[in-house]
């Protein structure tokens, strides 16, 4: 007799050779893709398995920033309240390496409120040269973060540019022994005008100063230099040799209050080929005048050089006349006169001062950044751009610098992009594009030169020959979607990645103005968590290691740039597909106060503050940590003891829910596969969680082969036996203090029926 | 009975100031001439170096945008402040000075043209004036030598009348043969000069209508006391009528013959 008997269902195996999809927030725990995870911290996917972060390893010592407490300042502890994180993207080459420049502002002493210390920095993986202070007096009003300023450097020239004092400061980053202030002097004087002549007689009835502009005045300039011929033939007869006139010349502008204490330099080159110079200091003086019978005093601005020259001339400028006297003084004074054979065409520079009303276009910038020409590659420039001011009327502001001169800014070289209301927050450069980001918008500009005739020059039909050969036509890139994050901007893969503050980070794949899927949002994998992340001003990125890294205080979000979805985003059809298709991780780093990170060399370190609190005091340091790939153990100093103490890092991740295929039967779970590398032999929690990703049972799994080898060549197979029966559906969470590195899962079940 | 060069230095005295009035008159007439040669000469140079100027200032030009190409090209080449760029920078320098030169040497010609016409100019004036001042001198020359000739012949005439009247017939036929022979011969001369200078009845006229002088008498009858009273252009022109009179007056013809004349004229 036969008796009916139940089929022995078939062992079946289900099997994730490796764990590389990264986290998915955005769909359903079962719904993710199998080798992406619910839910991880502190692993990323790197040389073929799923593996702890980089290290973070303290170096150097310690600067102290702040003191407080009884016996000190009273200061409140700094936080990114009355602290200003500077971001820049400045690398500097010094002695054969590169470092990324940092930078920080904060008020050391609520005694004087209004004095900031900048300290700068410059750091490249485990070392940091922290150059000398500088002290700024800000405006009472302004909060430390909202402080006016930013740095360029070109060549071993570091300077900074203080807007609260409209100053500049500079600084050899060969030598860094102290900064000194640019003077006015040493401010880029340009030569405005060429061709200019004598005018004779102050009677003359054109009052006008004649010539051609070549140049235009410096934004942040205090004077100008003008060149004459000593000689006007116009003014002589010319077949008398000994007709002569007088040295008399009009000045582009006018002496006024603005130019009292500015210096009045003239250069020239007389017919015998001596060179001589004068100069007079403006001075504001008064004198009386009588008209109609009623004296009057008025105030005169006037320049005038005590003793004669070499030449035995001397200078007197007064409104907008320069003359050259022999002799007296006042109604006496006789005007030097020249003839036909002192001429020498071209032969005289005047430098005077003009002090440009528009200063503030520059000084209240707040990033800058090198571009333009076709020589200088992707991170360098012959032209500084300026933008983010921080007046009202001039958000939109880009402004430019002259060819290789970050001292001087051409009146004309600057343009308001897209909407005057949003501000430009940040610049960026793609291909041969200066891309630039607007809160709600992005343009982009290219470098264009074409060259000026003589005669274009000498019509006026070009005035400056600055802004009018080198321009930069801009091109919208998207009207609606912009960057509120500057410090989150990053060429990866030769594309722009970027974050905004509503939780979505985007990469411009083409920049074709009149293509509507130009731009694609990355992060749909974390957008949730992103969208809930405090993504402000101080939220920082870095490209390292191929992935792109979003900082935001200690969290770092960590996305896969050479991913296939990363790299073929625009191919997809549907972006939500790509986005799948692009691992983002989750680290977490003991840091609070994280004020820049920088990535130099193929070397990544967080700059950050940390606290030391005892009973009477607390104090701050200013902290940099590099990471390490081949550490598991995070460091950090006892400022109690000054000592490095080790820390193993936590890490964790949640695999998929598995329905298997057939989320309507049962399944008994025999065996979980686990192959697991090396990691130093510290255990591993596993737990097993069902589909409410409850925690069903744990296990602990030890993999102490070769404890001493980190290599993450050898592998280790670890099997596990859960016994579960009748579960629907099967995920593993894995935790670990120390290292961690998973290499593949394979699950063993069958199913048993019985649909639920 | 004065001599011919008596008379000659004579006339020659008396009319030096006429003749240096005229002379003056012709120099000013030149100098004014070669006060506007000067005047085109000065605004003409003047004209030159404007039309210099500009190039002067477009080479200026060019230097500046030249500076500017060479450094924005030396750029996107990557040669910033390389020793190329400097050579180019010194090459922009030689080229300015190059053009400079070449354009000085170009307003030196124009100038040298300019006076090297001026000089011409000048020249043409002074031979002209010259010659107008010898033109001068050779027609009060003439005037002196026909008046000194005309006097001397009426003196030979008067005296071979005085002559005549008191020493015989013979000596009278001769005299009057001689001297009616000799008028016969002026008065053609006479008429033809006559008709050469009054085209008309009219003419004369017109003439015997106007103020006529003699010293500081002024008439308006051309004969007064058997004396022939002048217009000024006639004193001026030497006038043909001022012979007439002489002859009336050195009583070669009568005053009838005079009028005899004239109505042959008509």
């Amino acid at each position: 007799m036969k008796y009916p008997a139940m089929r022995n269902a078939a062992m079946r195996t289900l099997s994730v050779p490796d764990l590389a999809g990264g986290i998915n927030t955005r769909d359903g725990i079962t719904d993710i893709l199998d080798n992406q995870l619910n839910n991880v911290k502190n692993l990323w996917f790197k040389n073929g398995s799923l593996r702890t972060r980089p290290a973070a390893e303290v170096i150097g010592s310690a600067d102290l920033l702040l003191e407080c407490g009884p016996q000190k300042s009273s200061q409140k502890a700094l936080n990114d309240t009355n602290t200003k994180y500077i971001n820049t993207n400045i690398t500097i080459a010094k002695n054969g390496r590169k470092y990324k420049l940092s930078a920080i502002a904060y008020v050391p002493e609520d005694v004087f409120p209004s004095n900031v210390t900048v300290k700068t920095f410059l750091v490249n993986g485990s070392e940091r040269i922290v150059l000398p202070d500088v002290t700024i007096t800000k405006t009472p009003e302004r909060t430390v973060p909202a402080i006016r300023l930013f740095y360029a450097c070109r060549g071993n020239t570091l300077y900074l540019f203080n807007g609260e004092e409209q100053k500049i400061h500079s600084l050899n980053v060969y030598y860094p022994t102290n900064w000194t202030i640019v003077t006015k002097e040493n401010i880029h004087a340009p030569q405005i005008a060429i061709g200019l002549s004598a005018f004779g007689e102050e009677s003359t009835a054109d009052k006008a100063p004649k010539g051609t502009f070549v140049d235009a005045y410096n934004l942040i300039g205090c004077y100008y230099e003008a060149e004459y011929t000593t000689v006007n033939e116009k003014l002589l007869n010319l077949a008398d040799t000994n007709s002569s006139h007088k040295m008399a010349y009009y000045l582009l502008n006018s002496l006024d209050v603005n130019c009292v204490d500015y210096t009045i330099s003239v250069r020239y080159t007389a017919s015998n080929g001596s060179v001589y110079y004068h100069s007079a200091t403006v001075k504001e003086t008064e004198r009386e005048i009588t008209e109609g019978g009623n004296t009057y005093t008025v105030t005169v601005y006037r320049a005038e050089e005590d003793k004669l020259g070499k030449d035995g001339k001397r200078i007197v400028a007064e409104n907008n006349v320069l003359k050259f006297l022999t002799s007296g003084k006042g109604e006496d004074e006789v005007i030097a006169t020249v003839k036909i054979g002192d001429l020498v065409h071209d032969n005289m520079t005047v430098t005077a001062p003009y002090i440009h009303p528009n200063a503030d276009k520059v000084f209240f910038c707040s990033f800058s950044e090198w571009f333009g020409g076709n020589a200088e590659g992707i991170s360098g420039g012959t032209r500084l751009f300026l933008a983010g001011n921080t007046k009202s009327d001039e958000k939109s502001i880009v402004l430019w610098s002259a060819l290789n001169n970050p001292l001087y800014f051409p009146e004309n070289g600057y343009m308001y992009v897209g909407n005057h209301n949003s501000a430009v927050t940040g610049f960026g450069k793609q291909s041969n594009l200066f891309v630039v980001f607007k809160e709600d918008e992005i343009w982009a500009a290219q470098y264009a030169y074409n060259s000026a005739s003589a005669e274009a020059v000498e019509s006026q039909d070009v005035i400056d020959l600055q802004a009018s050969t080198v321009y930069f036509p801009l091109k919208t890139i998207s009207p609606s979607i912009g960057c509120d994050l500057p410090g989150t901007i990053q060429l990866c893969s030769n594309r722009l990645v970027w974050a905004n503050s509503d939780g979505r980070i985007y990469t411009l794949v083409a920049e074709n103005q009149y293509s509507e899927k130009n731009i694609y949002s990355v992060s749909e994998m974390i957008r949730s968590e992103l969208s809930s992340a405090k993504l402000d001003a101080n939220t920082r990125s870095a490209d390292y290691e191929n992935c792109y890294w979003l900082f935001s205080g200690g969290s770092v979000y960590v996305m896969d740039y050479e991913s296939y979805g990363y790299r073929y985003i625009a191919s997809y059809s549907k972006a939500e597909d790509a986005a799948v298709r692009i691992p983002w991780w989750r680290f977490k780093f003991a840091v609070n106060q994280l004020t820049d990170v920088a990535c130099v060399d193929n070397t990544l370190a967080l700059i950050y503050i940390a606290d030391f609190k005892s009973d009477q005091n607390t104090k701050q340091y200013l902290e940099s940590s590099v990471l390490n790939p081949a550490e598991t153990k995070d460091n950090a100093r006892d400022y109690e003891t000054d000592k490095i103490k080790e820390q193993h890092i936590k890490t964790s991740l949640e695999t998929k829910v598995f329905d298997f295929g057939v989320p309507q039967f049962n399944k008994n779970i025999y065996q979980v596969d686990l192959g697991i590398r090396s990691n130093g032999g510290m255990p591993i929690n596993v737990s097993y969680m069902n589909e409410s990703s409850e925690r069903i049972t744990d296990d602990y799994i030890s993999c102490a082969v070769n404890a001493d080898d980190r290599s993450s060549r050898n592998i280790q197979n670890i099997q596990l036996r859960p016994s579960l029966r009748g579960c629907s559906r099967f995920g593993l969470r894995l935790e670990c203090e120390g290292g961690m590195s998973i290499n593949h899962i394979a699950i063993n079940y069958k199913i048993t029926g019985g649909a639920k | 009975m004065a001599s011919y060069d008596t008379y000659y230095e004579q006339i020659k005295k008396q009319t030096a100031a006429d003749r240096q009035a005229a002379k003056d008159k012709s120099n000013k007439i030149f100098e004014n001439q070669k006060a506007v040669a000067n005047e085109q000469y000065t605004t003409q140079l003047k004209d030159t170096t404007s039309a210099y100027d500009e190039q002067y200032r477009l080479a200026r030009i060019q230097k500046a945008v030249n500076e500017r190409q060479i450094a924005e090209n030396m750029a996107n080449m990557g040669l910033t402040d390389s020793g190329l760029n400097r050579t180019q920078i010194t090459a922009n320098q030689l080229s300015y000075g190059n053009r400079i030169g070449k354009i000085d040497t170009e307003k030196q010609k124009a100038a040298d043209a300019l006076a090297l016409a001026l000089r011409g100019n000048i020249t043409t004036i002074e031979n002209n004036r010259i010659s107008a001042e010898a033109a001068i001198d050779d027609k009060y020359d003439k005037y002196a030598s026909d008046a000194a000739t005309d006097m001397y012949k009426a003196d030979v005439a008067a005296a071979s009348r005085s002559y005549s009247s008191g020493g015989g017939k013979a000596s009278r036929s001769y005299s009057s043969g001689g001297g009616k022979k000799s008028i016969s011969a002026s008065l053609s001369d006479i008429k033809s000069a006559i008709k050469s200078t009054v085209k008309s009845k009219d003419d004369f006229n017109k003439i015997k209508a106007t103020t006529m002088r003699r010293g500081n008498v002024v008439t308006k009858q051309r004969i007064v006391d058997g004396k022939i009273y002048r217009t000024y252009d006639e004193y001026k022109s030497d006038a043909v009528l001022n012979t007439l009179g002489k002859y009336a007056e050195a009583g070669l013809i009568t005053w009838d013959e005079m009028d005899t004349y004239y109505t042959l004229l008509n």
